[in-house]
């Protein structure tokens, strides 16, 4: 038997002093098979991408210089900053309320189960965009906003509805209560995937109970959380030009302005496209660094390369 | 269903050489009841636990053993009857007559006292060893990171595993894992040590390992309760073995005397039987 030896080896410790097979090893070598069907799809995709190019180029009707020329203009960045702006803010509204409203459902309490679950059912079931004209005319409902005893009781302060309420602040707290009601859920669904054993642990080494949502079941759950996450935050970045139909003059209402005056339709839509495609990539890479961030103590252990 | 025994653990060894052996005991368990929906699962479980003792639960599988060691530091809590460890009522305040449930920030406090190790050593996966060790110890209990730090050093030298502070979890063997596990929860320097079934998720071989550490603390003086099957494991090492069976402690005693000469038919066909799964 000549591979007695070696049949042992496996079987034992790892033998010492053996160096990688080289080239005229003993050892039988192992080889892919040729993937011929690669080729042919690698010629497809470069004539596919080569046609994109020529029509980019050649064709007229992406007016080129039309689209350099409004891309840095005065309206299109504050249009891109009002979109930031606007994503920015309502995401985080977003995760506040997401992250009390899961904690809400997932407690033993009834009465803020209960509020938790109706919050949700609201906010998911209604379109988003008939909640961001609600809150744009709430003044129909309530001409004065203010803080005091319900019911008719004294008021401590007040203010008229059409002064609190701008299409900034409709579009806010339109986009943002509807977002905590999604991110409610994607939360809820992260802390489920973390096992409860991890729960008792901390419980048993004393951390309370905000200690144990913070550094134990939080930080796991984050695996669960970022990818669903990033994928509402870089939905609702899109989103947000459902704003214009309050007038708010975000990045799409922006351009939409400027195409309806000088019907330049077709390049001022790609210095949208362009401009959302920047932002998306970048919300990207930022997913990646914070997904990588969260996955710590998950990844395989780093194995010693064997082969030079 | 059947008369409950009384485990007194000073009827255990009369040794003179320890003073506090005439004291009062480190965990009381008094009249412990509970209910999981219609299933009743402790029936009225009286045991004492004396410092410096380790105390085994045997017994079959859904016999209570394990909702009576995790009542114990009110990671469950009991529908009726009391466990006071260290004259504190785990988990309640006396009212009077009645005992009323603390909130859970208060019982936090208490549960630092006492250590646990879990079946599936529930490491936190996203923190490395030290950083498991550690967190405890400066979180709850205040400690600088450099306390800390050293104590965590020492510890995991003690359980053998000093060159793996920087692993995490997730690279360690199931004997390794808990092995840090119990190092975890020595780090709190806890009064008592619960441990829940420790070797039960453990390869034979790796099983050793982790016995090996517990055989130390033993014999360190630690007060330990161990939720176990490992028979020999409880002939050598416990004071005083506990069976149970259907939410009632069926014997116990001396644990040399419980597991040579059970008098319980219960418990002779129990050791039977495990001794034969061991062989």
């Amino acid at each position: 038997m000549p591979f007695a030896k070696d049949i042992e080896m496996n079987a034992g410790t790892v033998a010492t002093g053996r160096e990688w097979p080289g080239p005229g090893s003993a050892a039988e070598q192992i080889v892919d098979p040729p993937r011929y069907g690669r080729w042919v799809a690698v010629v497809a995709v470069a004539i596919g991408l080569a046609w994109i190019a020529y029509q980019l180029l050649t064709n007229p009707g992406f007016q080129w210089d039309i689209v350099f020329r409004y891309m840095f203009s005065a309206p299109v960045l504050q249009g891109v900053a009002m979109t930031i702006q606007l994503t920015v803010l309502v995401m985080v509204i977003g995760i506040v309320i997401g992250i009390v409203v899961a904690l809400m459902r997932m407690s033993s309490d009834p009465l803020l189960n209960a509020c938790a679950q109706g919050f949700v059912w609201f906010f998911r079931g209604t379109p988003v965009l008939v909640q961001l004209v609600f809150w744009y005319n709430l003044a129909a409902l309530f001409p004065q906003i203010g803080l005091g005893i319900p019911f008719g009781g004294p008021k401590f302060f007040e203010i008229p509805a059409t002064v609190a309420i701008s299409s900034f602040t409709a579009a806010m707290l339109g986009l943002g209560l509807n977002e905590g009601a999604y991110m409610a859920e994607i939360i809820r669904a992260g802390l489920l995937s973390v096992d409860n054993g991890q729960t008792e642990a901390s419980k048993a080494l004393g951390h309370k109970p905000f200690q144990t949502f913070r550094v134990i079941v939080l930080p796991q759950a984050m695996k669960a959380i970022v990818p669903p996450s990033g994928n509402q935050f870089i939905g609702m970045l899109k989103f947000t030009s459902i704003a214009s139909v309050v007038a708010l003059h975000e990045l799409m209402h922006s351009v939409e302005t400027i195409y309806n005056r000088t019907f330049e339709t077709m390049p001022l839509l790609i210095v949208a496209a362009l401009w959302y495609l920047i932002m998306v990539s970048i919300l990207s890479v930022a997913q990646y660094f914070i997904e990588r961030h969260y996955l710590k103590g998950w990844q395989p252990e780093v194995q010693p390369q064997l082969q030079p | 269903m059947t008369a409950h025994v009384q485990g007194i653990a000073s009827m255990t060894e009369p040794s003179d050489a320890d003073p506090r052996e005439a004291g009062a005991p480190l965990v009381r368990i008094a009249n412990v009841w509970k209910k999981r929906g219609h299933n009743v699962v402790l029936k009225g479980i009286d045991l004492d636990v004396h410092e410096g003792k380790v105390v085994c639960l045997l017994g079959p599988s859904g016999a209570g053993k394990s909702t009576l060691l995790r009542c114990i530091n009110a990671i469950e809590l009991p529908d009726r009857g009391m466990i006071y460890v260290d004259g504190v009522s785990i988990g309640c305040r006396q009212d009077g007559e009645r005992f009323v449930r603390l909130p859970e920030r208060d019982v936090a406090a208490q549960r630092a006292e006492i250590g646990m190790v879990f079946q599936n050593f529930n490491l936190f996966p996203h923190m490395s060893v030290l950083q498991n060790i550690i967190d405890a110890p400066m979180r709850v209990r205040g400690e600088s990171r450099a306390v800390a730090t050293e104590r965590a050093h020492d510890l995991l030298a003690r359980v053998g595993l000093k060159e793996k502070a920087n692993a995490y979890p997730r690279h360690l063997s199931g004997g390794q894992q808990q092995r840090i596990a119990i190092a975890r929860a020595l780090a709190m320097q806890p009064k008592l040590m619960l441990f829940d079934e420790p070797t039960s998720a453990l390869d034979p071989h790796l099983t050793d390992e982790v016995l090996d550490v517990m055989k130390g603390l033993a014999a360190g003086g630690m007060t330990m309760i161990v939720v176990t099957h490992e028979i020999q494991f409880a002939r050598n090492v416990a004071d005083i073995a506990a069976v149970m069976a259907d939410g009632v402690i069926i014997e116990c005693g001396a644990a040399r005397e419980v597991l040579t000469r059970p008098q319980d038919p219960r418990t002779r066909r129990f050791l039977a039987k495990s001794l034969q799964d061991d062989a």
